[in-house]
């Protein structure tokens, strides 16, 4: 178990002790520090897109990290008739020939294949073997083997032959009967993905269905879903494309949201999903129009519900349809321009702690240009109940995940501009700094509803509030008093000693409506409050 | 008519910043700025959200733009074996240690490299103090970290790691009080180490103005991949000869960093609590009751406890509330006797008893509720009143207890017990050498 980081335009890995390997890049390949990488695991193998200049592929065994695309051969190979194979051992019939370079692992296992090479042109064998020349070596150091695929006699599909299990052999014979070649055919004409080839890219990435699903960064290709074969990363077909409302606008698709039975297609302004479990069964189906997400870094899944940010709030996909999860509550927070950037939508990043069980999404504050904000969306119940913003003075937040440790605890993870990985929910009463471990004040703040005894028209004697909270070794909590009316200014602040559990405090005041603020900003310190009491509490007349 | 406004689910609606405020259900509110609702002991709650901690002791460079888990093992932090790590002595008196090292917790034997650190007179059974049969021994994520020294010698403590497999790295000889290393005013030991996320804090005791029996206590906290070590709040010096400061134990518990503390005979063992790198002083938590020396302390469900030994007296179980309400959870009922190892497993509470009269080794269970008797060691494993309680440690899904013999008995052999899940006791190593009491899971 590991994670995965890109810092800056370096990809490195970091294991539960913090200890951290940096990864090689494979010559000629760079990492742009002003992307953001995407990543997708298929069959043990992990698949890095967006932010290096080409599509990488790493073995998490050793975290060797190569190109994820193989260039194919860039020339026929030349067929011919060979020697005799014996009599009525040999071939007969016209045949064609083609190869591709191929990287085993040390059992023979295939690990990764180019595109094969164009076909040969035809010959014509009598009892002969068939001679397949001009088979060139790869450039890649990597390849170890090339694998040559023939037809049967006079037909025009594609079996595999044999294997050239070095990068150095350019001819061969072979007089492998029709009945003995691949029961299979070849796999369908594969091409090489976007991102092989410098200034090309892929955007997205995800596995769904032991695929690898994937969207172009060219402008003119960013409606198009293509797909793997089955487990094989490097196996992009050329017929597994999904064109989703093509030309509709410039974003195209936005992110994948991988549920189990559905693949979410999120664009900008609609959700379709892909259904289905084979080639001829994948099916584009309409989700939802005129809603949309518009930020890859805040799509997560969590227990098969799709969580992502829309241009105008946080939104739940379920089999119930998609919602709006932020409009009955925080909705001026998305609408308007008065709490976060906006502009900066496009860069939020979300993940889930399931041990306050809730979603955490990044945002710009105003004026702001990096994510330093982030809200909580607690999944409690059946209406989702909404707290923050919450930041931090330890380090600026850049990233998020929900990981899990070698023991598969789960551990929700933060990236900080600094360098340093966080961890959240942690004992200590402080954020710590990365590097220095200057501890910082969490700097907390509610405000409750305002009390009137559902008559907010009628004055109110406020008495004495009492506060039952949880016994701390210190501290305190001040509470700021506000009553009078919905501009009612801050009274004289209490405060309560945190090594109680229980004070009474003093009396409110007179006034229509009384709220309460409870503040701490101590490093060291935190505070929870189980209740509160006003008592006695009656109405002084209607004036 | 007078009435009251109470609201004691104060933020379970969370914030509403769109609704009529003056209709607001109660539970809502109108601001929320790094807090959550949170759940503890079934009652609900508004609080200051929870702290965020680094995970890498060095920078990565550049800012951090994403993270992904990769569920996949990887062999590319090293070859760090996993296993269990026990000290034994091959005979006593002894000027030098050995190891045994397993995989499994079955089969045992002498790990490659870790020997070389463990030079003569380094470790020893002089280390083995009274009731307190251990010395401090602690895994530390994927790298081994072992803190060890001497009693009444003049050798510092040092700490060194091993990663499971290649030859042990010494890392620093620990400083002294007087600034001297090695100090001139030794002996100097370390008594526990206790590893918390990418840290580790251990416990010092060296020389003060009272001579042996006059201690100075130190907690130290090292960051491994560093190697900035940092002392933890003050020196703890009772301040006069004969007061006797000897650590005891660390463990956290409410967000502290909780050190206990024995002390020369007859004065009571204390609890000191500190708040690392916000606090400078350790805080007295909790004085024990007269005459009791604190022997183990350790976390069950949440809540600190310690095991006492009072000299022709009963021993006792301790418990903090989170409330600082310190209360009996357990007394034992015969005298001299003292509690080991505290340790949490498979949801209960695992105390070593030794008792001076009638079976003299129990291991005594508390469920959160009662305690009980889960094993008589006397009788199950023949061991005589010399054998000692040492470390617990938890390793592949079982518990494991080292049962050393005190230097004073030559003749006896030390053990190391394992107890599973379904209540079986068994001896992995038994009757051969001296087990130590040093115990060490070694990551991954």
């Amino acid at each position: 178990m590991f994670y995965l980081i890109q810092a800056g335009a370096t990809l490195q890995a970091m294991n539960d002790a913090g200890t951290i390997v940096a990864i090689t890049l494979p010559s000629g390949v760079t990492v742009s520090a002003s992307k953001v990488m995407k990543a997708a695991v298929l069959a043990r193998q992990l698949l890095v897109v967006y932010a290096p200049s080409k599509n990488l592929w790493i073995d998490p065994v050793d975290l060797t990290a190569r190109s994820m695309a193989i260039l194919p051969p860039s020339t026929v190979p030349t067929v011919a008739a060979g020697g005799s194979a014996g009599v009525g051992l040999g071939l007969t019939g016209k045949f064609m020939a083609k190869y591709s370079f191929a990287i085993k692992d040390s059992a023979g296992t295939i690990k990764n294949e180019s595109p094969k090479s164009d076909s040969s042109l035809e010959v014509t064998l009598t009892d002969q073997k068939l001679a397949i020349s001009a088979i060139t070596v790869s450039a890649d150091a990597d390849v170890n083997c090339r694998r040559i695929y023939r037809t049967a006699a006079d037909g025009t599909v594609f079996f595999h032959d044999q294997d050239i299990d070095d990068n150095v052999t350019t001819a061969i014979e072979t007089a492998t009967s029709d009945a003995a070649l691949s029961l299979l055919p070849a796999d369908p004409d594969i091409q090489l993905p976007p991102g092989s080839v410098n200034g090309t890219a892929l955007r997205i990435i995800t596995q769904w269905k032991g695929r690898a699903w994937a969207v172009s960064d060219a402008a003119g290709e960013r409606d198009d879903v293509i797909y793997t074969l089955p487990n094989k990363f490097y196996a992009w077909a050329q017929l597994n494309n999904f064109p989703i409302n093509p030309g509709e606008d410039s974003f195209g698709v936005v992110a994948f949201a991988a549920r189990r039975d559905a693949l979410g297609i999120l664009k900008r302004t609609r959700v379709v999903k892909i259904v289905g479990s084979t080639e001829a069964g994948f099916e584009p189906v309409d989700v939802a129009e005129k809603i949309g997400c518009v930020a890859v870094g805040s799509v997560i899944v969590v227990r098969d519900k799709a969580y992502w940010l829309g241009l105008d709030g946080v939104y739940r996909w379920d089999d119930d349809g998609v919602v709006n999860l932020t409009r009955a509550t925080v909705d001026p927070w998305f609408t308007t321009d008065t709490y976060f950037n906006r502009e900066r939508f496009p860069n939020a990043f979300m993940s889930y702690d399931p041990l306050v069980n809730m979603l955490k999404l990044n945002l710009a504050a105003v004026g702001a240009s990096t994510e330093n904000r982030w809200i909580g969306i607690s999944l409690e119940g059946d209406d989702p109940r909404i707290f923050g913003p919450y930041q931090t003075a330890a380090f600026t937040p850049t990233a998020r995940v929900l990981s899990q440790d070698d023991e598969s605890r789960f551990r929700p993870l933060i990236g900080g501009s600094d360098g340093y990985v966080y961890l959240e929910n942690q004992t200590v009463s402080s954020d710590i700094a990365g590097g220095t471990l200057v501890a910082s004040a969490i700097s907390s703040l509610a405000k409750t509803k305002w009390h009137s005894k559902k008559n907010p028209k009628v004055t109110h004697y406020f008495g004495e509030l009492s506060v039952l909270s949880r016994i701390e070794s210190a501290g305190a909590l001040v509470i700021t008093p506000y009553v009078g009316g919905l501009d009612a200014g801050a009274g004289a602040t209490f405060s309560h000693d945190l090594t109680l559990g229980y004070e009474r405090l003093g009396r409110l005041g007179v006034g229509r409506l009384a709220s309460l603020e409870f503040s701490q900003a101590t490093a060291g310190r935190r505070w929870l409050v189980f209740g509160y009491d006003i008592e006695p509490l009656h109405e002084v007349g209607w004036r | 008519m007078a009435e009251n406004q109470p609201d004691y689910q104060v933020g379970q609606r969370g914030l509403n910043i769109v609704a009529d405020p003056l209709t607001l259900p109660d539970g809502t509110l109108l601001k929320a700025e790094n807090v959550e609702f949170v759940r503890e002991g079934g009652i609900g709650g508004l609080a200051s959200r929870a702290g965020l901690a680094p995970l890498n002791a060095s920078a990565l460079g550049a800012a951090v733009l994403a993270i992904v888990n990769i569920p996949i093992d990887t062999a590319a932090f090293g070859s760090s074996a996993s296993g269990l790590l026990v000290a034994l002595h091959p005979s006593a008196p002894v000027s030098s240690s050995v190891w045994l090292f397993s995989n499994d917790g079955a089969a045992f034997s002498v790990p490659t490299g870790l020997a070389s650190m463990l030079a003569a007179g380094e470790v020893n059974s002089t280390v083995l103090l009274g009731q307190r049969q251990r010395l401090a021994v602690r895994a530390f994520e994927s790298v081994f970290a072992v803190s060890y020294g001497t009693d009444l010698a003049t050798v510092p403590p040092k700490l060194a790691k091993w990663d499971g497999t290649d030859a042990s790295q010494p890392a620093l000889d620990l400083p002294s009080t007087d600034g001297l290393t090695p100090p001139t005013s030794a002996p100097s030991i370390v008594l526990d180490v206790l590893a918390v996320g990418a840290l580790l804090y251990f416990t010092t005791t060296q020389a003060g103005v009272g001579g042996p029996n006059g201690q100075l206590v130190r907690v130290f906290r090292f960051l491994p991949s560093s190697g900035v070590l940092t002392q933890i709040g003050n020196t703890i010096d009772a301040g006069g000869a004969g007061s006797g400061e000897l650590a005891g134990g660390l463990a956290f518990a409410y967000g502290n960093l909780f050190l206990g503390i024995s002390t020369s005979a007859f004065l009571p063992g204390r609890v000191y609590r500190i708040l690392p790198d916000i606090e400078t002083t350790w805080t007295l938590d909790e004085t024990l009751p007269a005459g009791h020396d604190l022997i183990s302390i350790g976390t069950f469900a949440g809540e600190l406890y310690v095991g006492t030994h009072l000299t022709g007296g009963l021993s006792l179980i301790r418990k903090r509330t989170s409330a600082a309400v310190w209360s009996t959870s357990f007394t034992g009922a015969s005298n001299d006797g003292y509690i080991g190892p505290l340790i949490e497993f498979d949801s209960k509470l695992f105390a070593g008893w030794w008792r001076s009269t009638g079976p003299q080794l129990l291991v005594q269970v508390f469920d959160g509720t009662s305690w009980t008797e889960d094993e008589n060691l006397v009788t199950t494993f023949s061991f005589t009143a010399v054998t000692r309680f040492g470390q617990a440690v938890e390793f592949g899904g079982a518990l494991y207890w080292s049962m050393p013999r005190p230097g004073a008995y030559p003749t006896e052999n030390g053990s190391l017990l394992k107890r599973d899940t379904g209540g079986t006791w068994t001896a992995p190593i038994s009757a051969a050498r001296c087990v130590t009491g040093a115990l060490a899971v070694v990551g991954p």
